[in-house]
């Protein structure tokens, strides 16, 4: 029995040793790959010298510095991060359907994003700040209705899908009254495209993942109980209720920042969880970084793949995620949807 | 609006140095920024293909110095991109920068080209100004000039092409083509200055009709300033806020237009419906469709200015480039023929070829049922 424990543990560990191998391959290739076409010694040169006096900088070291590599980098942050808040969603709403933009986080953010546009607002800071406060307002109203109204796990995601409609025909409004200008940056800000990434908004999504990872294995186990039902959790000592709202917070977070990074990707925080459950099922120590690795592995790959397909445009990554993770998904899925 | 300041240092050498783009000045471009003209512009970057139609008017060869630029001009009208290619062989070797979207537009491209100047539109299909493009291009010293015909022709034509004309060392040719714009436009002004509102027609624009669903009209701005100029009233500023935007059929109907005008650029041999003008366009062809745009939608064909016979049409690119200037005076020959009989934008048209674009035009850009 403890020898049949003890090798779950070690294949639990080797998947993700595994996946965190992937991610980096998938990362360095992801980098090393772009219309420029500079070479492997002449990316090396560049990124062991950060720092140039140059004024104005050379156009390589403006492509490896402000392109290639926060791009690169940002696809596994955003990856890691909407898987991570997926797997919990998926948990404390008991529902396979729910993932950040279910509960419509990312829409309220993105209205968010284009009410600041609209007012003409003078900071790209602006734009993100007021993105993030719309995704937190729509993450407090979820929790209010969750936790003041009693309400089932399925009746907070229907109320999740009616923000998402509500978000979206506020933003469809604000769309009809910008001027072509504005309108042009509220959807070039709302599609998801990893080329908005740059260096402060890596530094605020690590700081935001640093937070919300370590919070999410410390209620793994709380999480796992949750996963026997509510009731069985209740008479394990767990308050249910504060349990969801910590989740639900730490997801608004998540998702929110990740939006304010590089706008609605949404496929991820959908498809990671299960790939991650297929992979190490429900105990939650494992469940949750395998969901972050899936996420950030296949948005890393998404971003590879969009580059490697139309080599001269940048192909939102958006449309590859969908593209490629979707025939993954379906195939995981199907081969396992026997047992499920 | 513009600030110049001409640095007396440089402007000494520019003379001495004689060729014409030697110069360093600041000038504020038309999404506000300054913008510090490069001295010598030799790789240029284009955020739109379709910028060609204005660098035309001022650059020969137009392209010579353009070392990217977007594939909007090859897929929106293939029939100029083809008469622009056998002349310049060499514009198939242009890089592309992205296909016609600013979505499709990469940057890392853009700065591997290396360019000394991008020339941006404020809206439309390229980079716009808070594409972090914007900043990488000025990190590694790359002026980045906004341009503006779509938005708001009447302000900003003149300001853009004084821009253009500075930032490419083009002074005299665009001063040159500015006081024609001027005068051909005064020739239309002058005449419906002081026309009486209630005497001025309403005139609905129906832009890329046919080929978008719904009414797709100018409201505030865009090919609604360039109506007014031309004696009429716009019925689309009534309807949306923004320069053009998706208008109510109902309300366009209720509105009764006395006039409509489509605007279109299908080319002779697309499967798209849709108005079909613009080069290599015959004039039966390009009737042929503006009569199948109006019969097609009954909502369209029931209007007041349909039954009247007041049916004409347009080329859309009309809107986002000077050349705009004899579309004016067409229009204006329709809304007040009495008025404008002495203007011939035929004429005008020709000239503008002859005297800048160094080419007879072949094709319709404009028509009546």
């Amino acid at each position: 029995m403890r020898d049949a424990y003890a090798g779950l543990l070690r294949r639990h560990g080797l998947i993700l040793g595994l996946m965190a191998l992937a991610i980096v391959a998938s990362c360095t290739w992801d980098f090393t790959t772009g219309p420029a076409g500079l070479s492997g010694s002449r990316l090396l040169e560049l990124l062991l010298a950060p720092w140039s006096s140059d004024a104005p900088m050379d156009a390589d070291r403006v492509i490896v510095w402000d392109l290639r590599l926060p791009q690169a980098l940002m696809a596994v942050l955003v990856g890691a991060a909407l898987g991570l808040a997926g797997a919990e969603m998926q948990t404390v709403l008991d529902n396979p359907l729910a993932s950040p933009f279910t509960l419509g986080l990312s829409e309220a953010a993105a209205f968010g994003a284009a009410l600041a546009l609209v007012l003409g607002a003078a900071s790209a800071w602006t734009v993100v700040a007021s993105a993030f406060a719309f995704a937190c307002l729509a993450a407090l109203m979820l929790d209010q209705v969750a936790s003041r109204l009693a309400m089932s796990a399925g009746s907070v995601v229907l109320f999740g899908i009616a923000l998402v409609f509500s978000f979206n025909a506020l933003l469809w409004l604000l769309q009809f009254i910008a001027s072509p200008e504005t309108l042009q940056a509220i959807v070039f800000w709302i599609m998801g495209s990893l080329v908005r990434a740059d260096w402060p908004k890596l530094a605020g999504l690590s700081a935001v993942l640093a937070l919300c990872l370590p919070l999410a294995l410390a209620d793994a186990w709380k999480l796992t109980a949750l996963r026997l039902g509510e009731e069985r959790a209740a008479s394990l000592g767990i308050d249910v209720v504060r349990l969801r709202r910590r989740s639900l917070l730490r997801v608004a977070l998540l998702a929110a920042t990740a939006v304010s990074c590089v706008g609605t990707i949404g496929f991820i925080g959908l498809v990671a969880p299960h790939i991650a459950r297929r992979l190490c099922g429900e105990d939650h120590r494992f469940y949750l970084p395998t969901s972050a690795m899936t996420g950030a592995l296949v948005l890393s790959a998404a971003a590879l793949a969009a580059k490697l397909i139309l080599p001269g445009a940048a192909l939102p990554v958006g449309v590859v995620t969908a593209l490629v993770g979707v025939p993954v998904f379906m195939a995981i899925v199907l081969r396992r949807g026997a047992l499920a | 609006m513009m600030s110049i300041e001409i640095s007396r240092r440089h402007w000494l050498l520019a003379t001495l140095m004689a060729p014409a783009s030697v110069r360093a000045q600041s000038v504020t471009d038309l999404a506000g920024r300054s913008v510090q003209l490069p001295k010598r512009v030799e790789r240029i970057v284009l955020g739109e293909g379709r910028q060609l139609y204005t660098l035309a008017l001022l650059e020969d060869p137009p392209l010579a110095r353009v070392v990217g630029w977007q594939g909007d001009m090859a897929s929106f009208d293939p029939q100029t991109y083809q008469q622009y290619r056998a002349r310049f062989p060499q514009m198939d070797g242009i890089a592309k920068i992205g296909g016609t979207s600013e979505a499709s537009v990469s940057p890392e491209k853009v700065l591997s080209l290396r360019p000394d100047l991008a020339i941006f539109s404020i809206s439309g299909h390229g980079p716009g100004r808070r594409n972090p493009l914007v900043e990488q291009l000025q990190k590694i010293g790359v002026p980045v000039l906004f341009i503006d015909f779509r938005e708001h022709p009447l302000r900003n034509t003149i300001p853009s092409l004084r821009l253009l004309g500075q930032a490419l060392g083009r002074e005299a040719r665009a001063e040159k083509f500015i006081a024609f714009y001027e005068a051909q436009t005064r020739r239309v002004t002058e005449l419906t200055r002081d026309i009486p509102w209630a005497q001025r027609p309403r005139v609905l624009l129906d832009a890329r009709a046919g080929d978008v669903a719904g009414v797709l009209t100018a409201g505030r701005g865009s090919f609604g300033e360039l109506i007014e100029m031309a004696g009429g009233r716009n019925a689309g500023a009534d309807l949306i806020p923004t320069p053009l935007g998706e208008a109510s059929l109902e309300a366009v109907m209720a509105a009764k237009p006395e006039v409509y005008i489509a605007s279109g650029y299908q080319h002779p041999t697309a499967s798209a419906a849709g108005l079909r003008l613009g080069a290599q366009v015959s004039e039966a062809l390009a009737r042929e469709s503006l009569l199948q745009v109006v019969k097609r939608r009954p909502e369209i064909a029931s209007l007041p200015a349909v039954r009247s016979g007041h049916v004409h049409g347009v080329w859309h690119h009309f809107y986002n480039t000077p050349y705009h200037v004899v579309m004016l005076q067409a229009m204006a020959q329709w809304l007040h023929p009495e008025r404008m009989a002495g203007v011939d934008p035929q004429a005008t048209w020709l000239q503008m070829h002859r005297d800048f674009l160094g080419m007879a035009p072949t094709g319709r850009y404009w028509i009546s049922a």
